[in-house]
C-alpha cells in the first residue's frame, strides 16, 4: 500500500487521493486512486446520503465476473462500460457497440474489496475515529471503575466514624468534643503552673531555710504565709517569675498573694 | 441498516469520557472530605480519650489516692466523696508526713481544687 502512491505519482497528481489495492495473482496487484471528494460529489448528486450507504466497492472489481472472450462489454442503467486493455472504462454514448451485456446491478453478488468513505471530517478518517473512541471508551470504563471503588469507599466511612466514636467514647458532635478536650486542655495547663508555681515558692524555702506558715490555695489563687523572713528578698524573687497580687507583713508573719 | 457515523461515535464517546471525568472528580473530592473528617474524627479520639484518661477517669482518680493514702501509711485520715468531688482531711500530722503526702499528690495526675496546708494538717479538695 505504501508503495502505490509512488507509483500514481508519475502519472496522476495524486494530492488528495487515496489508494487501495486487490491482489489478483502471484506478485500481482491491481491499485486504485481514488479522490473521496469526487465520490462523496456523485453520492450527493445522486440525492442519496452517505449514511445509507454500507460499501463502496470498485466497478473494475465487480463486473470482471461477466467478462469472457465474446463480449467485454456492458449495459447498465443505459450507460455503457467495456474492458478495453483489462480496464473498465465508461463507453461514450456516441460510439454504437453491438449486443453489449445487460446487467442488473442488483443482482451483482459483490466482493469483499471496499473502501470506507469518510464523510464527516478531512482532518480524521474513519479507522482514527474508531480508534479514538474505543481508547476513549476504555479510559471512561477505567474512570467509571474507579468512581464505584470510591463510591464503595465513601459509603463506609461513616459507619468507621460512628466505630471511633463508640470505642472512645466520644460525644455524638465533634463540636462538643472539641469543647470539652479544650476544658482539659485548659485544666491541665492550669494544675500544671500550679505544681510549678509551688515547686518555685517550696525552691525558696528549701534554699533559705524559711518558714513556711500556711498554704492555702482555691479558686486559682494561692496564699502562702511565711515566718520570719525578708520581705524584700522574697518579693524580689517571686517577681522574677510570677505576678504578685498582695503581699503584706504583720508582726513577722509575711502573706503573699498569687494567681495562676 | 442506516451506518451511524464514526465523528457521532467519537463524540458520543468523548461525552461518555467527560461524564465519567466528572464523576471521579466529584467522587475524589467526595472522598478526600470524608478522609479528613475520618482522620480529624481519629486525631479527636486519641486525644479526647488520652485526656479523659488521664484527668477525668473516676475509678483511676479514687484507687491513685487510695494507693498514696495506703503508701504514706497516715492514720486518721478523713477521706469521703461527693458528686463532683474527693476531701482529704489529715489532723495531726508532722511536717515531714505533710511534705511527702502531698509530693506524691503533686506527682500524680490528679485536679487540686483546694489545698490548705499548716503547721500539723492538711486540707485537699480533688476533683473527679
Amino acid at each position: 500500500m505504501n508503495v502505490l502512491p509512488n507509483l500514481f505519482e508519475e502519472f496522476i497528481d495524486i494530492e488528495n487521493l487515496k489508494f487501495y489495492a486487490k491482489k489478483i495473482d502471484e506478485n500481482r496487484y491491481l491499485g486504485f486512486a481514488y479522490d473521496e471528494l469526487k465520490i462523496l460529489d456523485s453520492i450527493k448528486n445522486a440525492n442519496l446520503n452517505i449514511n445509507q450507504i454500507r460499501n463502496i466497492h470498485f466497478g473494475q472489481i465487480e463486473l470482471e465476473y461477466f467478462k469472457d472472450d465474446q463480449n467485454s462489454f456492458f449495459i447498465i442503467e443505459d450507460q455503457i462500460f467495456g474492458y478495453i486493455d483489462d480496464i473498465l472504462v465508461k463507453i461514450p454514448s456516441s460510439i454504437n457497440i453491438e449486443n453489449p451485456t445487460k446487467i442488473e446491478l442488483d443482482k451483482i453478488e459483490l466482493s469483499k474489496d471496499t473502501i470506507a468513505i469518510n464523510s464527516s471530517s478531512k482532518y480524521i478518517d474513519n479507522k482514527t475515529a474508531y480508534t479514538i473512541s474505543i481508547i476513549f471508551i476504555l479510559l471512561a470504563l477505567l474512570n467509571f471503575g474507579k468512581y464505584i471503588a470510591n463510591i464503595s469507599v465513601i459509603d463506609k466511612t461513616p459507619i468507621q466514624i460512628e466505630k471511633i466514636k463508640t470505642d472512645s467514647k466520644m460525644l455524638s458532635t465533634s463540636l462538643q468534643t472539641k469543647s470539652v478536650i479544650k476544658r482539659f486542655k485548659k485544666l491541665y495547663k492550669k494544675q500544671i503552673k500550679l505544681r510549678e508555681l509551688l515547686e518555685y515558692i517550696l525552691l525558696y524555702k528549701q534554699h533559705n531555710k524559711a518558714t513556711l506558715y500556711s498554704i492555702d490555695y482555691k479558686n486559682n489563687k494561692f496564699i502562702f504565709k511565711f515566718k520570719d523572713i525578708s520581705t524584700k528578698k522574697i518579693k524580689r524573687y517571686i517577681k522574677k517569675k510570677y505576678k504578685i497580687d498582695s503581699i503584706s507583713q504583720k508582726d513577722n508573719i509575711v502573706t503573699i498573694g498569687l494567681s495562676i | 441498516m442506516k451506518k451511524i457515523d464514526p465523528i457521532i461515535i467519537l463524540l458520543i464517546s468523548l461525552a461518555l469520557l467527560l461524564f465519567s471525568l466528572f464523576l471521579l472528580k466529584q467522587s475524589t473530592i467526595e472522598l478526600k472530605s470524608q478522609n479528613d473528617i475520618l482522620k480529624e474524627t481519629k486525631i479527636l479520639a486519641n486525644e479526647y480519650s488520652t485526656l479523659k484518661n488521664r484527668w477525668n477517669n473516676k475509678k483511676k482518680i479514687i484507687s491513685t489516692i487510695e494507693k498514696i493514702i495506703k503508701q504514706s501509711r497516715l492514720k486518721d485520715i478523713d477521706m469521703r466523696t461527693n458528686k463532683k468531688n474527693i476531701i482529704i482531711d489529715i489532723q495531726k500530722i508532722s511536717t515531714r508526713d505533710i511534705d511527702r503526702f502531698v509530693n506524691k499528690i503533686l506527682n500524680a495526675n490528679l485536679i487540686i481544687l483546694k489545698l490548705n496546708i499548716k503547721k500539723d494538717s492538711l486540707y485537699l479538695e480533688i476533683g473527679k
